[in-house]
């Protein structure tokens, strides 16, 4: 885990591996989110039902020895559930991530660099994605597209690339006006490798911080558009589309093992990876001092 | 400062030429065609087949493109299909429980936020801002629906102390005064979730640019000389927070109607958001495609908005142009 957070960092920051490895919450966080993992990843090992095993005699019960976070509406093990939904929501969470970092990254800097029309044209895309309130445009394009997990992934990536987007824009602007730019470009250097070897490494720490925190967002919205039933389709188990069974107002009152567990779990993950993200920035920026 | 406010409004023009090409994009994606809720079902197909070539429908693309925008522009959104009434006069009817709702909370919590935000910068390090702090950290994280399940979960059904859902109580006939008592307190759990996740993000930033100023040399220079706290923080402190405030105000936009959108889902609250939500149920792609226009075009205002209101609120922008423009 550790060593994943920062391996893309250089030598001369094994400060900010000191400074985040000092920060209590921070190291909490990122073991809480280790066994989060682990224990989604080792789901068919420690669960004792399969995620769509359908119990119809204990339908609806409370939770007791043999159902220990008790059964849905067609007698599903909540607790099965929960640990299957964890592998669906943290890997929805981190593949949106992805396309993020990839979109984001690449016409980032290749708009702060090159600047001029290319900029244009990018940062008015970007304006654009970024004007439309987000559960509205992704719900109407899953009116269009239809749900699914996959379409769900590349909803939340396209629709959250411009906000990283323009953190490495203003970041390559910012870096490129640097002498070492202009010795690199009198050097002979090609503008690709300006921007791959000393563009790429510079916008780094920043990228790797929003990135983060982008997980625990497209946490959040897998959440929240399979809660509307627009994400994750049952019988595949997400954290989502288990809080949709509280669109009931049947099982919202009275039956809340259905719901408050998996909401429990969404909201632990996304606070551990926010303070994972707000250690690593504070490790990462030099302005702030530990 | 004329020349920048012409340069913000063509690229809020620009925007919404982008935003209108997504959004036919996405109506001609759509499956079936715009007729099917107008005409009645057993009308001869020919005649349908007739009648849409008639109207351009297999017109090349650029120009149904125009035609569209043309009379989108003219508040002519279709019909929906299951309310079978105008898209636009659907939409403005729904839009003032959408502000009510939104509007209240975005109040509320620009005060709460500011109050906060300031207080918090101001005494930093101590307990107040620590405790805040983790609140707000907490209320970003936690998805809004799910604090709106649990009040609705706690405060009306296991406590009954205010209704779940609606906007008044059904099936009750209300007059006057009566009514708006009814209407607010319906209006409690919605807007108590929406203030409090608004001003737990907003809070966030007003913290972080106050901040920055209060460790500005003319702000203890201001304090050094005996100047009272309130004017130190208010006259001198926020005043310069003001143009990050605005940006701020303005990208919470998006953000407040959005979260809207669930809010109202969650609450059965009959405003653009459940509107919206209904019609992606019954696949009413008119309504579906007119509210999320009818969204973008209320940010993009939005946001040219706040460049104006930047503009006169910040000096340094027009004379920076000035500058500018004279190289």
């Amino acid at each position: 885990m550790k060593k994943d957070q920062n391996k893309p960092l250089e030598k001369s920051e094994h400060i900010a591996l000191y400074k985040f490895i000092h920060n209590k919450t921070a190291v909490i966080s990122a073991v809480i989110l280790f066994l989060l993992a682990a224990v989604s990843v080792l789901a068919p090992v420690l669960a004792s039902y399969g995620f769509d095993t359908t119990d119809l005699m204990n339908v609806r019960k409370a939770p007791g020895s043999l159902h220990i976070l008790g059964t849905d509406s067609v007698g599903r093990d909540v607790f099965t559930r929960i640990l299957y939904g964890g592998r669906v929501s943290i890997l929805v969470g981190i593949s949106a991530m992805l396309i993020q970092l990839f979109l984001g990254t690449l016409l980032g800097i290749a708009a702060g660099y090159y600047s001029g029309i290319l900029d244009m044209i990018f940062s008015r895309i970007a304006d654009a994605i970024m004007c439309f309130p987000f559960f509205v445009i992704a719900m109407s394009v899953v009116a269009v597209i239809g749900p699914g997990t996959f379409k769900l992934v590349f909803v939340i990536g396209f629709l959250m690339w411009p906000k990283l987007f323009r953190i490495v824009r203003t970041e390559v602007m910012e870096l490129k006006e640097n002498d070492y730019i202009a010795a690199a470009k009198a050097m002979g250097m090609s503008s690709g490798e300006i921007m791959i070897k000393h563009l790429l490494p510079n916008v780094m720490s920043p990228v790797l911080v929003s990135s983060t925190l982008s997980v625990a967002q497209g946490i959040i919205l897998e959440a929240s558009l399979s809660f509307l039933g627009l994400g994750v389709q049952p019988p595949l188990a997400s954290w989502g589309n288990m809080l949709s069974d509280a669109q009931s107002m049947s099982v919202l009152a009275n039956n809340w093992w259905m719901w408050v567990p998996p909401g429990i779990m969404v909201a632990l993950t996304v606070l551990a990876i926010n303070f994972v993200g707000e250690g690593l920035r504070d490790a990462l920026d030099p302005k702030v001092r530990g | 400062m004329w020349k920048y406010l012409l340069k913000r409004i063509g690229i809020s023009v620009v925007i919404l030429v982008i935003v209108s090409i997504v959004i036919f994009v996405l109506i001609r994606m759509q499956p079936g065609n715009p007729f099917v809720g107008m005409v009645s079902a057993d009308t001869d197909p020919d005649y349908i087949e007739k009648r849409m070539e008639e109207l351009g429908y297999n017109a090349p693309l650029p120009e149904q493109y125009v035609k569209w925008l043309g009379r989108t522009l003219k508040l002519d959104l279709g019909y929906s299909l299951q309310y079978k009434l105008p898209v636009a006069e659907l939409i403005l009817g729904r839009m003032k429980n959408t502000l009510l709702l939104s509007g209240t909370a975005f109040v509320l919590s620009s005060f709460i936020a500011a109050a906060a935000g300031v207080y918090t910068a101001y005494k930093r390090k101590s307990i107040f801002d620590h405790v805040i702090t983790l609140i707000s950290f907490v209320m970003v994280s936690v998805p809004t629906f799910f604090s709106a399940l649990l009040l609705i979960k706690i405060l009306s059904f296991d406590l009954g102390l205010l209704p779940p859902s609606g906007i008044v109580t059904s099936g009750s006939s209300y007059v006057g005064l009566e009514r708006i008592k009814d209407t607010l307190v319906h209006m409690v759990l919605p807007v108590g979730i929406l203030t409090i996740v608004q001003s737990a993000s907003m809070m966030r930033y007003i913290r972080a640019s106050m901040s920055d100023i209060f460790t500005q040399d003319y702000m203890r220079m201001a304090k050094a000389k005996g100047m009272k706290a309130g004017r130190l923080i208010w006259v001198h402190g926020f005043r310069n927070a003001w143009t990050a405030v605005i940006t701020l105000f303005a990208m919470q936009f998006p953000s407040l109607l959005s979260g809207a959108v669930l809010t109202e889902t969650v609450f059965v609250w009959p405003g653009i958001g459940r509107l919206n939500y209904d019609a992606i149920l019954s696949q009413d792609y008119p309504v579906i495609m007119g509210v999320t226009i009818f969204m973008a075009v209320i940010i993009v205002g939005m946001n040219l908005l706040a460049d104006v209101l930047c503009a006169v609120a910040n000096p340094r922008i027009s004379v920076f142009r000035k500058e500018a423009g004279t190289v």
